[in-house]
């Protein structure tokens, strides 16, 4: 599809049509403009200074200052940011390797392979989809608890191994019911176990589907707060999104400007992300139906 | 349901198999497999399960069963508890805090899911039109949605709806008098249906791939019949974009129903201002992790479950009828 | 692993310096404690909650203390109230309590209550604490915290705006004079400032109130409330014509203060509070060119003032420590070593030991808080028992249902029925 859109724009042929497509470009570039204001406004407000940022609504600050992000590098209770964006790194990364391992295998088996139960247990991922997390959450409370695993991140990362977000079990199973069967067949008759075909003919098929569903589980490990705020109590295992919560329950009030700077920060790797890989994220979502 | 929420996807799904290399033709078929090669694959089928297995048994179907126990405790995270019946669900039902609960959430269901959808839709057609930087547009209206949900946004948000904010400095241009959202029960709740309004790029981006599959020759015959652009919206691209409409339709309300973070962030457990934004999953939590009465909490999970359950069996019902399924291609 | 917990710039200094300072003595003696030596400390964890100037001098005092015990490393933690009680009450499920940790007198039952605290008789020396702090350390009939300093309710306000304004308040004034001066003093005002605050929805004020007619918030026993809800109609309504005539900071305004407060936001006038307050809210307000003063809250009965001395902060130890005598070693440290009590100071209140009383360096404000309650010192009465286990959450009941009264959500009457029913809840799931 991207075929279609980035075909070049047949010359203009009469000058109606360009004064429509200005007409058309402009109207869309000011929906824009209100869509990404408050994005342009944060990055306003961390450079103005504390007494005006709430009320001050230009994107342009009357006088820059830098303080901010130096107040907001410093962190809070004396531990420095650059720690908050390791621990949510670290969650994010234990996040997306486990995610793509358990899926992959799991949407294998499930698209390739035929085994009793496996309608129920597909009917069962598909649920899963529709299922509200909060009915689970007590009872896992309390077993992370009765293991002492609480205040670690085994709980905010185990069920990424365990493949129970159904969402990338079944982007999976979408890429793979694009790669013809024949292919796997194919390789049967070679000789070639189930192992084989899936680590070393299919798996490669499938390097887009793990680089989207790996781009998705970090943005989403990244932006998770419930877990964090269920488990996590000692600050210096807090991911960002905690920091950003304690930050605005203690210092947030009277410096506001370092607060808007440390959102904006925690915000710069989601968006870096995004830029660098928009193609896959834009495709990945088209394909499986995932929501961001 | 298997039949149908995937039925964006397999078409979608095939379109992404042009990314595959090319494949070298295949020997033809192998039908007939023999029983060793079976037993090898369900053996190896259950190997590769056995996560999932492990995952759903210990963290997803026992918690539940586990839940639904706990609803009939009055079971207290230091205290312990006891079996109490169905004391817990009969007291849901004269908890003020419960009715208010109820009545935030299905607001902002019922007016955010909507609006957020008649908004993709609108700028996914806007997008599907054949101009010059379309893949910047597209891009850049769905980079909301993936830090909308995020803390940072929701700190934003106060700030830019607070007394004297941007909300309340231009709405005061138009003679407003209510001040920020923030602060005012009776319009607060708009805040986190903007927030969802805002995410709309998610959803956007699905009506596009949709739209794209709409076969170009039918919007051709109907030009040839002299038919309206509503006519042609009506009788072709709704009919064709159902399916992805009712996908993103059940999604989208299923995924409001448990709207936490940026509600918690906003309005804290007390969804303020008075219990204005007092949603459901927030009121779980605060029963469950600060009063620590998870007996009762569990109870509430529950009654959202069935009431989850109950919104996806009626969208199911009411899409045999409306949803229509272009050359059924389910294998 | 040790965390200092205060980034500042003076810390690594600190830091370096009570280092070499541990190096320096286990050199010379070698340690061989009992349990812990240079070579292989023990560690245990103390933790508080309060701001970055709070966390710079309590990490000096800490030094000092690892600096004086060889062998015992101390593992410091600290965040703002909320956050702090979040993280406790997370521990408290998890029983996984610092072994040192700062108590307030409203959670006190609810972790003593549940056998989270170790009794602190033998482990703590208690021959030190002023007649009378002692008493609201007690749960069961244990001891199992010990005052850190204490406080009292007072009224807190502008000097300098009331004095403009020319309102003085006579000793025993009413709750009527008090609330006639609020609206004299709010005229003399700009917009966005008032004379005082709405006080109706702290349930700490409306215990006052209660103990001015005689009576008390909770039962004796703890299990219920020990007042009608016409009762709590009258209180909710007390301040319902200051908010009609705009004396007081709308709702819609004062909700969006948190966790600020309208001294520090220069737009109050008065309020009451619990008189070691005086010391966060004073240096703002000075920088705002203004100046606060205390005096005795309004009355119903100028005889009883229905004050009483309440511990500002508590010091217990964890149930579940290894390491009960060190814990206790650092309690006694932090109140009564003349040293520590230099550092320390009157940031968490004028503190409760006579030696720490003798050391403390009383500054400005800390001696008016001491003028004030040596001025009230006649009208304090015996404190209630320690409140219910529930409290924390009924006194977050109390200011929510409130605030539906004050947004025009619920009348009177309604919240106070609501009040009752999530109280009572609370107070039952709690038994």
């Amino acid at each position: 599809m991207s075929a279609e859109l980035t075909a070049p724009l047949a010359p203009s042929k009469r000058p109606a049509t360009r004064v429509r497509s200005l007409v058309w470009h402009l109207s869309m570039l000011a929906v824009l403009a209100v869509v990404l204001y408050p994005l342009l406004w944060v990055v306003a407000a961390s450079l103005k200074g504390n007494a005006d940022i709430i009320t001050d609504t230009a994107l342009w600050p009357q006088q820059v200052t830098w303080e901010h992000f130096a107040g907001a590098f410093e962190g809070l209770a004396g531990i420095p940011l650059w720690r908050f964006f390791w621990n949510s790194f670290l969650i994010a990364a234990l996040s997306v390797i486990g995610t793509v391992a358990s899926s992959a295998i799991t949407a294998y088996a499930l698209a390739r392979l035929k085994f009793p139960g496996r309608t129920l247990m597909l009917g069962i991922v598909i649920a899963t989809l529709l299922l509200p997390g909060q009915v689970m959450l007590i009872p896992q409370y309390l077993i992370f608890s009765e293991l002492g695993l609480t205040n670690t991140y085994v709980p905010l990362v185990i069920g990424k191994f365990l493949a129970l977000d159904a969402f990338f079990v079944f982007l999976f199973m979408q890429f793979l019911r694009g790669i013809p069967r024949e292919l796997d067949q194919a390789a049967t008759i070679d000789g070639a176990g189930h192992f084989r075909i899936f680590f070393s003919i299919l798996l490669p098929l499938l390097r887009p589907a793990i680089v989207t569903s790996s781009i998705f589980t970090f943005i989403w490990s990244w932006n998770d707060f419930m877990g964090p705020l269920i488990y996590l109590y000692d600050m210096e295992k807090f991911p960002l999104p905690r920091l950003l919560q304690s930050y605005a329950n203690s210092e947030g009030v009277a410096n506001y400007g370092g607060m808007m700077a440390m959102t904006l920060l925690s915000l710069v790797p989601v968006v870096l992300f995004f830029l660098v890989f928009q193609k896959f994220l834009i495709k990945g979502i088209a394909t499986s139906g995932v929501k961001g | 349901m298997s039949a149908s929420s995937p039925t964006t996807a397999p078409s979608l799904g095939r379109a992404g198999a042009a990314d595959a290399p090319p494949q070298r033709p295949s020997r033809g078929a192998a039908k007939r497999r023999s029983s060793a090669v079976r037993g090898g694959e369900r053996l190896v089928g259950y190997t590769f399960m056995v996560p999932w297995l492990i995952g759903t048994a210990v963290l997803t179907i026992g918690p539940m069963a586990w839940s639904l126990y706990l609803s009939f405790t009055d079971y207290h995270l230091i205290r312990g508890g006891s079996w109490v019946g169905a004391a817990n669900y009969t007291a849901i039902f004269s908890d003020p805090m419960f009715a208010r609960a109820v009545k935030v959430t299905v607001v902002y269901v019922l007016v955010a899911v909507p609006v957020k959808l008649v908004a993709s839709l609108l700028v996914a057609m806007l997008l599907s039109q054949q101009r010059r930087g379309m893949g910047f547009y597209r891009a850049a209206f769905y980079m909301p949605s993936l830090i909308a949900m995020s803390v940072g946004v929701a700190l934003i948000w106060k700030a830019l709806f607070s007394n004297d904010g941007a909300q309340d400095r231009l709405m005061s241009a138009f003679g407003w008098e209510g001040g920020g959202f923030l602060g005012n029960p009776s319009v607060s709740i708009l805040m986190l249906v903007l927030l969802a309004v805002w995410s709309f790029g998610a959803p956007m981006v699905i009506f596009l791939a949709g739209l794209m599959q709409v076969p170009q020759e039918l919007y051709e015959a109907a030009d040839v019949d002299g038919a309206s652009k509503w006519k042609k919206f009506v009788h072709i691209t709704l009919p064709m974009l159902s399916p992805v409409i009712f996908f993103n339709v059940l999604m989208e309300t299923v995924g409001a129903f448990q709207l936490f973070g940026p509600a918690y962030i906003i309005g804290g457990e007390a969804g303020t201002p008075a219990w204005s934004t007092l949603f459901y999953t927030v009121r779980i939590y605060t029963l469950a992790f600060t009063d620590f009465r998870m007996g009762y909490a569990s109870a509430y999970a529950w009654l959202l479950v069935v009431a989850v359950g109950i919104v996806t069996v009626i969208m199911f019902r009411a899409a045999r009828g409306l949803v229509f399924y272009a050359g059924e291609d389910q294998r | 692993m040790i965390r200092h917990s205060s980034g500042f710039r003076r810390r690594s200094l600190l830091a370096g310096a009570s280092g070499a300072a541990v190096m320096a003595a286990a050199a010379a003696c070698g340690g061989d404690g009992p349990a812990g030596t240079a070579d292989d400390p023990i560690e245990i964890s103390f933790e508080w909650w309060g701001d970055g100037a709070r966390a710079e001098i309590t990490q000096q005092a800490v030094d000092l203390f690892e600096e004086k015990n060889v062998g015992v490393k101390v593992r410091t933690n600290f965040a703002d109230f909320p956050t702090y009680w979040e993280s406790m009450t997370t521990r408290m499920a998890a029983k996984d309590l610092p072994d040192v940790l700062n108590m307030d007198y409203s959670r006190l039952l609810q972790f003593g209550g549940n056998g989270l605290l170790l009794p602190l008789e033998g482990v703590v020396d208690t021959s030190d604490f002023i007649e009378g702090f002692l008493d609201t350390g007690h749960v069961n009939g244990e001891l199992v915290a010990v005052p850190i300093a204490g406080n009292t309710l007072g009224l807190i306000h502008r000097d300098d705006w009331w004095g403009d304004a020319g309102v003085t308040l006579e000793a025993g004034y009413t709750w009527e004079d008090y609330h006639r001066s609020i609206a004299t003093v709010s005229a003399t005002l700009d917009e966005g400032k008032w004379g005082g605050g709405d006080y109706a929805g702290q349930y700490h004020f409306m215990e006052l109130w209660l103990r001015q007619q005689g009576g008390s918030f909770y039962t004796e026993d703890g299990k219920a409330l020990n007042f009608d809800q016409d009762t709590l109609v009258a209180w909710w309504s007390m301040t319902q014509d200051l908010q009609a005539a705009g004396d007081v900071p709308p709702i819609d305004v004062s909700s969006q203060w948190a966790p600020e407060n309208g001294f520090v936001l220069d737009a109050v006038g008065a309020d009451l509070g619990w008189d070691n307050f005086l010391a966060w809210y004073s240096p703002t307000v000075a920088e705002n060119g203004g100046t606060l003063a205390l005096a005795a809250p309004p009355t119903l009965d100028p005889t009883n003032l229905g004050l009483y001395l309440k511990p500002s902060m508590q010091l217990c130890v964890s149930a579940t420590t290894k390491y009960p005598e060190q814990s206790g070693k650092l309690i006694d440290f932090l109140l009564t070593d003349p040293e520590a009590i230099a550092i320390l100071g009157t940031n968490r209140g004028v503190p409760a030991t006579n030696v720490g009383r003798d050391n403390v360096e009383i500054d400005a404000i800390a001696q008016q808080v001491l003028d004030y309650e040596a001025s009230v010192e006649q009208y304090l009465t015996a404190p209630p028992p320690p409140p219910p286990a529930a409290t924390g959450g009924i006194e977050v009941k109390f200011g929510e249902i409130y605030e539906q009264v004050l947004f025009g959500e619920l009348a009177p009457d309604a919240a106070a029925a609501t009040f009752f029913t999530e109280a009572e809840t609370l107070l039952a799931a709690e038994q």
